[in-house]
């Protein structure tokens, strides 16, 4: 009994030294430390953010919703059977949390128990708890949840247990990857797409359009997770730790000892340093698994993420969320705010970290008030109105969506004359000049024309004719609106295009907003790359040049001005 | 500077001609190719130092099929380089190593000229649509009024009985020219022809959209294997002829999508 008890005491002093966290790492730390809530009230499965920024996550049933950029949160995949009524109960009970909810949300409210303000999160889940909620309270299904999205391009992979699908749009439209096994991890490296399935691995080289097997690995490798960097693609299976440089051949990482050992999570640095979860516990490699360092930590992490805005590592065990900043050797808990509740998924998010729990999202923010993030230059993206760029990239389709103004064109068209000369050699000479235009008389709108002949020559006169215009011939009804007939086959055309312009000009301005945003979240990260490797910077500024080159070119050089204006 | 500088030939289907030491009459004896091409090709070779892919030599304007030969018939000199004795400090000693290169704004503009869809071309389009209204419509007719007559005497012949006595007479003879100008000014306001070019316009800069997005990406996906070549080359030599595969086929790309600019400003 002694033994049991000094062994337990050893076992909690060793415990919470593994978590102690350094002041270097404290005075490092650059988050709020106050995680709140996303206001979608589901079990949460799977989280994803696109290449655009925008914010996926997909429920336990396989649903998959979007975040728009006013805080609500939009279905856009259904992968309910039909007949299922999820959405109208969950947006009733959503209508009636958010009401109450805003109460909640923002303020820290007063405990006159403990004489203390509670954070306003931990209010609100206590309170959201006890609502009785149908969905919230059912248990959720372990099958296979996995949202990935493409860092380069729209793409976006998600698979439940009712199969795969992909959008090819940031999640606007969805279709089903038929050949595909539900798989438990995404990953892509030089256009070649990949997916870890009970039934292998997986390869498309159609951006996930088709999908085959890749034999050159075995049939019964159990992918649990990928990760990939520029250079290299790594898996993290049942059977070691897997590499690649081109998708397609895969080489068993040879680290001593590790062979056979079970791999679940595994992360890659742009620097190519490996982090692995595996059944011997946590282990870090500087060669890409040739040779593993065991890290000293007791928590079994789920999964792994780099922390590119610190430089550091984020993961999360089942209850928890932890960062360290030296490579695994001390991990920090990230808990202010965090309820206890299952954490499902994780990823990084516009220099905010993201969750999904079962009891729906949460989100870490960057915290805004640290002064490293104050600015560096007096030049930047921030001072530039995206308005103005919005304005000049929709520009050219704005002046074309006004020359195809029926209105205008109606109303400038029932005062334009058609003019014709005549000459007749020998014999007259006129000059013949039609007015044409539409009155309303009672309920009645009465196209009229006025005809003006002008005769020289031989006939010696002039003579004026005044006439009512034949109402099938000279005009057409469209709704309420009587139109002439020069435009009978312009306005239906004229509607159609302008319609399309419509399309691409909220393309384009999302486009815009879009590339906005990317351009400022790399300006912030600049000023924390200060220090680090020169190849990194170097990629850094690449990213930056390159949103930059498309800002530019969609808005015809005025974002290379504006910023040249501010010097 | 360059540490190491290795050659390789990578073949291509049937190779046959190494672009970058054939002869004039070796270019001459594949088809469609003729004495004046081959000797362009030469003196693009020399002026450029190589060729770098049969892409970039759409600068020249060879013909399609010319091309297609070329592809099946010819075969690439590859140089691997790697840069090992030289350590950087900053971004822009990076960069500099570039600066050979056209930027990517430039390379934007060479894109947009291959494929005709720069913006002054459509601006072009919309007000030539719009300004053919100015000019009126021309009817020109002309009329020839022939009138003939037949005249019929008749006068007692010999016999005493009336015989009849034809006579042609030309009753008139009127030509009439009619210029008939005719202006719809209507049509300068809006017109089918001018919503055409406006819907043609918009596929045009959704095209051209794509294809300088399609161009930004591969510009920058080849300077970040450069400067991964740069900055952390590969070890093993089939790891080096992967790198400057990947880098060929982007070049090439390049050249495919701006019609041989991008490697003949070098």
């Amino acid at each position: 009994m002694l033994w049991l008890f000094v062994l337990s005491a050893i076992a909690q002093e060793s415990t919470d030294e593994l978590n102690e966290v350094s002041d270097e790492a404290r005075f490092h730390w650059q988050y709020d430390h106050q995680w709140k809530a996303l206001r979608l009230y589901r079990p949460l499965k799977a989280v994803g953010a696109t290449w655009s920024d925008r914010l996926l996550v997909m429920d336990s049933f396989g649903q998959i919703h979007r975040l728009n950029s006013d805080g609500s949160w939009s279905m856009v995949y259904d992968g309910t059977d039909e007949g299922i009524n999820e959405e109208d109960l969950l947006l009733d009970l959503e209508s009636s949390l958010s009401e109450q909810w805003d109460e909640y949300d923002d303020t820290p409210q007063y405990d006159e128990d403990t004489e203390e303000f509670l954070p306003a999160d931990s209010v609100g889940n206590e309170w959201e708890s006890a609502i009785d909620d149908p969905l919230l309270n059912q248990d959720s299904s372990n099958g296979i949840f996995t949202l990935w999205t493409d860092e380069k391009t729209p793409l976006v992979f998600g698979c439940s247990v009712r199969g795969c699908v992909r959008s090819m749009n940031d999640g606007d439209a969805w279709s089903e990857m038929e050949d595909l096994p539900p798989a438990m991890s995404f990953s892509s490296l030089n256009g070649i797409y990949m997916a870890g399935t009970a039934e292998g691995l997986y390869i498309s080289k159609d951006k996930g359009r088709t999908w085959e097997p890749n034999l050159n690995v075995p049939k019964d490798l159990y992918v649990h997770d990928f990760a990939a960097n520029q250079q290299y693609a790594v898996a993290a299976t049942s059977n070691g730790i897997w590499l690649t440089i081109d998708a397609n051949n895969w080489s068993q990482m040879n680290a001593s000892g590790y062979e056979d050992v079970e791999f679940t999570s595994v992360e890659i640095s742009l620097s190519s340093q490996l982090w692995c979860m595996t059944s011997l516990g946590f282990l870090y490699s500087e060669d890409l698994g040739n040779e593993f360092q065991v890290q000293r930590t007791q928590i079994q992490f789920q999964k792994m993420l780099e922390d590119e805005w610190n430089f550091g590592l984020l993961a999360f065990d089942t209850e928890m969320v932890w960062e360290s900043i030296d490579q695994g050797s001390t991990w920090q808990p990230l808990e202010e705010g965090l309820p206890r509740v299952k954490i499902e998924d994780a990823v990084a998010w516009k220099g905010s970290f993201v969750i999904a729990t079962e009891q729906g999202g949460y989100y870490l923010a960057q915290s805004q008030q640290d002064e490293s993030l104050a600015t560096v230059t007096d030049i930047s993206i921030t001072n530039v109105d995206v308005d103005i760029l919005v304005a000049a990239a929709t520009e050219e389709i704005d002046r074309q969506m006004a020359d195809l103004s029926i209105e205008r064109s109606t109303s400038l068209l029932r005062w334009v004359p058609t003019v014709s000369v005549t000459g007749d050699y020998g014999h007259d000479r006129s000059i013949t000049v039609n007015y044409d235009s539409i009155s309303t008389i009672g309920m009645e709108q009465v196209p009229w024309r006025v005809v003006t002949n002008m005769c020289f020559g031989n006939c010696q006169t002039a003579s004026t004719d005044v006439g009512f215009a034949n109402l099938s011939d000279d005009v057409m009804v469209i709704g309420n609106s009587v139109y002439r007939s020069d435009l009978a086959g312009v306005v239906p055309a004229a509607s159609n295009v302008s319609l399309s312009l419509h399309a691409m000009r909220k393309a384009k301005t999302r486009r815009i907003i879009d590339l906005y945003s990317t351009a400022i979240r790399l300006e912030q990260q600049s000023r924390l790359l200060l220090t680090a490797p020169i190849s990194d910077q170097v990629r850094h500024h690449l990213e930056q040049e390159e949103v930059t080159a498309l800002l530019d070119l969609y808005t015809n050089g005025k974002f290379y001005m504006a910023l040249q204006a501010q010097e | 500077m360059f540490g190491m500088v290795m050659s390789l030939m990578m073949s291509i289907g049937w190779a046959e001609i190494d672009l970058n030491n054939a002869p004039i009459a070796d270019f001459v004896s594949l088809e469609h190719i003729d004495q004046t091409m081959a000797e362009s090709i030469v003196e693009y070779r020399a002026k450029h130092n190589g060729i770098p892919n049969v892409e970039s030599l759409r600068v020249l304007n060879l013909s399609e099929s010319a091309l297609q030969n070329l592809r099946e018939e010819s075969i690439v000199t590859l140089q691997i380089s790697t840069k090992r004795d030289k350590s950087y400090t900053s971004v822009e000693a990076v960069m500099a190593e570039f600066d050979g290169e056209p930027d990517i704004r430039a390379v934007q503009a060479m894109a947009m000229r291959y494929s005709k869809t720069n913006p002054e071309l459509m601006e072009k389009w919309l007000s030539s649509s719009q300004r053919a209204y100015a000019l009126p419509k021309v009817n020109l007719q002309y009329d020839k009024q022939l009138d003939e007559g037949t005249r019929y005497d008749y006068v007692a012949g010999a016999s005493g009985e009336l015989e009849s006595q034809v006579d042609y007479v030309q009753l008139g003879n009127d030509d009439r020219v009619v210029v008939k100008l005719e202006w719809r000014l209507d049509k300068l306001v809006m017109s089918s022809e001018q919503i055409r070019v406006i819907n043609e316009t918009g596929k045009a800069n959704k095209m051209r959209e794509k294809v300088l997005d399609e161009v930004t990406r591969l510009y920058f996906d080849r300077r970040r294997l450069q400067v991964d070549n740069l900055l952390n080359p590969p070890s093993s030599l089939q790891d080096q002829i992967e790198m400057e595969l990947r880098l060929q086929e982007m070049t090439a790309n390049l050249d495919a999508l701006t019609g041989g600019e991008f490697s003949a400003s070098f």
